[in-house]
């Protein structure tokens, strides 16, 4: 894996909402193409604000963030979120409402689902996701595993660069949970797809991910694997 | 009987909307009239002239003087006006302080309207007339009590007194009246008394205050000769059941005359069409114009000669405070001003 | 680029601004010129008298709006639907029009009219049609909490009355607030109806001193001093709500059961909530039609209606049209922008609404003559749009904030420019509320009066003109048919509306949002 291509990399990136200390502070990191990382953290110490930063939802106020060896945000410099070729999946899953289920994860394809290579590609997301018998149904219809699968689904359809997970399983029961993880983690081995996750759950984290890190101080910090789980 | 849904006049004139006319240059067959009145006697006006004249006649009715005075003014050079009519002088003199007419030039105007009902420097002439007159409860009042707008404010009629607001022109110009011959102090004086002898707070309509005789809540009324008029000839029984004990006076028949308002008009200074804003007042002022004022709104002529219709003959021939007309539009503010000090609301 | 996009902003803003930019100058102008020559004692009344009208006013709203919503959201009954309507009809009712067929109809009674024409009773007038205000955010607010909420607050122990004042109304206080404060400046904006009532406010200073005075400059510096005191309500209002504005969470939350019960049980509060759908709406329509009815033959009812109907539909659907549009420009800008000066602005543009009609038409008369608008269709539009922006804004507004801004991102993050992540996503998600502007907008102007008559163009008379005149010529029985004419056009307005799911007043009282479970696979 060590001689693939550098995929994300983040070098003394500073950021914080105006008039607060900054939660990403001369944080540094280098993610390889095709690898596994979670970052660990309890709620509020800025796990979510590093995934909006890589995605360009927020402007960093120092240090450089490169996504497939291009700057992406530096001096001077922001590129818009819907050029970076990243996909996210929320803690909410945020399936647009007024979408069916085909047409949300067929959203940002380029032709958003009418040319039959599209409707290939949702076809096969659906399958991969075990959700093709929803494809025509309206998110308030769906219970909250189905909505979290919808949108893994849409955030790998459009065969990004790289993933991010903000708390994408949190919110599912146990059982549930690992079944979509192990669905996720085939289909970006399947895509080789890089990918990033923040969670609060050290068990999801290792499960998960090659590397597991932990946001410190605005910094992240490398963790082995305990012994046991 | 218009049957289509969409008839092709209206059409017309929602896609005219889109477009100001005076940018379209101009025949002289069409007259474009602002005006505050909004009467089927109007209507019926402009139809007989169009039929006459083929002469297109295009009407914006805004019901303040002061507004309408407001657009033209604003308009400049660019309005669209050719005539503006009121239905009081004071606003005429005010339009014409406002320099927002021209001399209207017509000899025919001068020779069947008589002086006092003309501006002295021709930019306006009177082309209707209405009387403010005292309805009273024949049981319980006296007209000889009465006979002057004057002794309204005596003490003898306490709490028996209705009248409408004086947000109403028709007061303003009543007290700019009596402002004119009695002077501040004399106006004030009045203002007080009436104020002092109302039966309720001033309210509703003139129509209103008739009606409040009827029902006991007064017995002398301020109104205005053109309601009482409609109502004495109203389809509705029950309008005319109304009137069955009230008496109208003419007050003021001994010195200076009824008071009364006076619609006129006066063509614009920047009127595009000043010839058929002419011949419209020549038309208005006409025995076949004078006749429709009376007989459908009930107003008074303002030439001497014109037919008049039985429910106004019943009225006999009442003297006018014509001296008034010229000075009502100069004395309101001030008369407004006490009207507010007396607290007759 | 910035520039670019605030271009369009940066115009409407301008346009909106010029008519009261006017007015200040007018008003300016006379303040050096001459002093107020009013009496200050009279202003005093007239301020005091204001006061008590909206307060009283809004009190009776409040009461009965909430009652009613609170009704209708939690409890089942028979005839809950006819309650439901009953509050949401007033709307199709001009405040002026209720108190001319109330007066009418007492009066023809045998009541004594100088009992009828006063501040409570212009109050009772003005609550029971602006409660509709109250009504329809509360209603949506209610049914929209939570129902773990409430069901956790009652297994803490409290319970009716004790739990709405702790936890239901807190709650919904925010989306009320902005009906509240909308209906307070149509009272504060009146004319028509306190004129008819009796009742002097400030409205009545501003045109005793241009219409009687002749002072046009007096006017303008009274109706500035009107316009400030509300401006300086709404930026409150505007602030503290920006503070508790939350993105809401995309995650469904099952609404509380409604409870079922008899009539008698509810009667209290049944009798507050179901007021204003009896004295504002049944009352009136069933006024109008009986005289409409009664004079069938001698009135010749459809040529004289036929085309005033036709012109108000015409003038009121082009100004629904042009408001949404603007509307949207604005609402978006004060979303997506986070210079506070351009926020501010965007703001000041919505203020239309707190001057009345005939002043801003003076304001607009004077800023659009001199281009050759006075009476053209576009001038009255502008006059439309200036005075009904906000209508559009703070309901196409209220919608937005409440979607999550997650779906902008996540639509970004799928491709999208924020230009087609608000197309795609956005819009689609507004659709209801866009709606619901229009319509708001299209009742407002065919109810409107004064600045439609004194921009009108030419040869062009709507229902509340054709209303006004026949009633200042104190023919109030022959304003039947053109009054009705004007309800009935605003109460399928309404109709249409609340069908069409506007109001979020939806069939299972569920959400407001009702998906179409239309497959669209291909």
């Amino acid at each position: 894996m060590t001689e693939k291509p550098v995929s994300l990399e983040l070098r003394n990136v500073v950021f914080g909402y105006s008039n607060q200390e900054p939660t990403i502070n001369g944080l540094s990191i280098s993610i390889r193409a095709g690898e596994r990382v979670s970052v660990l953290g309890n709620s509020g110490i800025g796990k979510s604000s590093l995934l909006r930063v890589i995605a360009g939802l927020e402007r960093i106020s120092a240090g450089m963030i490169c996504l497939h060896e291009k700057i992406v945000s530096g001096p001077g410099h922001h590129e818009l979120p819907e050029r970076r070729r990243v996909g996210m999946v929320f803690q909410d899953w945020a399936v647009f409402p007024h979408l069916t289920v085909f047409k949300n994860i067929a959203f940002g394809l380029a032709t958003r689902g009418t040319s039959p290579e599209d409707r290939g590609r949702v076809e096969q997301m659906l399958q991969e996701f075990e959700i093709s018998e929803l494809s025509g149904r309206m998110p308030d219809t769906l219970s909250g595993g189905q909505l979290q699968r919808v949108a893994c689904a849409r955030a790998i359809a459009p065969r990004p660069e790289i993933l991010l997970l903000d708390e994408a399983f949190s919110s599912l029961d146990v059982d549930l949970r690992g079944r979509v993880r192990q669905q996720v983690i085939t289909a970006l081995e399947h895509e080789g797809t890089t990918s990033l996750l923040v969670t609060h759950d050290p068990i999801e984290a290792f499960e998960f991910a090659h590397r597991v890190f932990t946001l410190e101080n605005g910094r992240l910090i490398e963790k082995k694997k305990p012994a046991a789980t | 009987m218009q049957h289509s849904l969409f008839s092709k006049k209206l059409l017309i004139s929602l896609f005219m909307m889109i477009q100001n006319p005076a940018m379209a240059t101009q025949q002289s067959t069409t007259l474009n009239i602002y005006t505050t009145r909004h009467y089927d006697s109007d209507i019926q006006q402009a139809k007989v002239f169009e039929a006459k004249t083929k002469i297109k006649v295009n009407v914006v009715q805004i019901k303040e003087a002061s507004q309408l005075i407001a657009r033209v003014s604003e308009e400049k050079e660019k309005t669209q006006a050719d005539l503006i009519i009121t239905a009081d002088v004071g606003n005429l003199w005010r339009a014409a302080e406002a320099g927002l007419f021209r001399p209207i030039g017509s000899a025919e105007i001068k020779k069947v309207v008589p002086a006092d009902y003309r501006d002295s420097a021709d930019l306006w002439t009177g082309l209707a007339v209405r009387a403010r007159v005292i309805a009273f409860n024949k049981t319980k009042v006296n007209a000889e009590q009465i006979a002057r707008m004057e002794n309204l404010s005596a003490g003898e009629f306490k709490g028996r007194l209705l009248v409408r607001s004086s947000n109403h022109v028709y007061n303003q110009s009543l007290a700019a009246s009596i402002l004119a011959v009695s002077g501040k102090e004399g106006l004030l004086a009045w203002t007080r008394g009436v104020a002092a002898n109302l039966a309720r707070k001033p309210q509703g309509g003139d129509t209103d205050q008739i009606k409040a005789i009827a029902s006991g809540e007064g017995d002398i009324a301020i109104v205005n000769s053109y309601y009482m008029a409609r109502l004495m000839v109203s389809e509705n029984p029950a309008e005319r059941e109304l009137l069955k004990n009230i008496g109208i006076v003419f007050p003021n028949q001994s010195d200076r005359g009824a008071h009364i308002n006076v619609s006129g008009g006066g063509i614009t200074r920047h009127a595009k069409n000043p010839e058929s804003a002419k011949l419209f007042l020549e038309f208005l002022v006409s025995k076949e114009g004078q006749e429709i004022f009376t007989s459908s709104t009930r107003e008074y002529p303002v030439r001497k000669d014109a037919p008049v219709p039985e429910i106004l003959r019943s009225f006999g021939t009442p003297k006018f405070d014509v001296k008034a007309i010229k000075s009502i539009g100069q004395f309101t503010p001030e008369a407004v001003r006490i009207l507010d000090e007396a607290g007759w609301r | 680029m910035r520039f670019w996009t605030r271009l369009p902003l940066f115009i409407l803003v301008l346009a909106f601004l010029a008519p009261i930019i006017s007015l200040v100058v007018e008003a300016g102008n006379s303040f050096w010129r001459e002093s107020i020559p009013l009496r200050a004692a009279r202003l005093v009344d007239y301020s005091v008298n204001s006061v008590l009208l909206v307060t009283g006013s809004l009190l009776g709203a409040t009461i009965f709006g909430l009652s009613s919503a609170w009704l209708c959201a939690r409890r089942e009954f028979t005839g809950r639907w006819v309650l439901l309507w009953g509050s949401i009809l007033p709307l199709a009712v001009p405040g002026y029009l209720a108190a001319y067929s109330w007066v009418d109809f007492l009066i023809d009674a045998g009541f004594p009219g100088g009992q009828l024409r006063n501040l409570p009773f212009a109050c009772l007038i003005f609550s029971v049609c602006l409660s509709p205000y109250v009504f329809l955010p509360a209603y949506a607010a209610l049914v929209q909490l939570p129902g773990s909420l409430l069901e956790s607050a009652r297994l803490l122990g409290l319970n009716g009355l004790r739990l709405f004042l702790a936890v239901e109304l807190p709650l919904i206080r925010s989306s009320l607030v902005a009906g509240v404060l909308m209906a307070g400046l149509e009272v504060l904006a009146d004319f028509g109806t306190v004129d008819f009532m009796a009742v002097d406010t400030w409205t009545t200073a501003i045109y005793r001193t241009w219409f009687g005075l002749g002072d046009r400059g007096t006017a303008s510096l009274l109706a500035v001093v009107l316009f400030a005191v509300s401006a300086l309500v709404l930026f409150r209002d505007s602030r503290s709500r920006s503070k508790r504005s939350l993105a809401g969470s995309t995650r469904k939350t099952a609404p509380l059961r409604r409870s079922k019960r008899s009539l008698l049980s509810i009667l209290p509060i049944l009798l507050p909530a179901a007021t204003p759908g009896v004295l504002g709406c049944l009352m009136p329509v069933s006024i109008l039609s009986t005289r409409v009815l009664r004079n069938w033959s001698s009135l010749e009812i459809w040529t004289t209606i036929h085309e005033p109907i036709l012109t108000t539909l015409f003038v009121a659907a082009a100004a629904g049209l042009t408001v949404v549009s603007i509307a949207l420009v604005l609402v978006w800008t004060i979303r997506t922008e986070s210079n506070p000066a351009i926020r501010f602005f965007a703001r000041v543009s919505s203020l239309g609404y707190a001057l009345p009609g005939g002043v801003l038409g003076l304001g607009l008369l004077i800023f659009l003559a001199p281009l050759y608008l006075t009476g053209t269709l576009v001038g009255l539009l502008y006059g439309y749009s200036v005075r009904f922006a906000t209508i559009g804004t703070s309901s196409i507004e209220a919608r937005w904030q409440s979607i999550p801004t997650l779906y902008e991102s996540q639509a970004r993050l799928l491709g999208c420019s924020a230009a087609g992540a608000f197309f795609r996503v956005t819009l689609p998600l507004l659709q209801r509320s866009i709606l619901c502007a229009f319509v708001l907008t299209t009742i407002d102007v065919i109810k409107e009066l004064p600045a439609t008559m004194l921009l009108r163009p030419f040869n062009v008379e709507t229902l509340a003109i054709r209303t006004y005149n026949l009633a200042s010529d104190e023919r109030l029985a022959e304003t039947a048919p053109s009054s009705l004419a004007m309800v009935l056009l605003c109460a399928a307005g309404v109709f249409a509306a609340q069908k069409l799911g506007a109001f979020s007043v939806g069939e299972d009282g569920n959400r407001g949002e009702k998906n179409d479970r239309k497959t669209s696979l291909t």
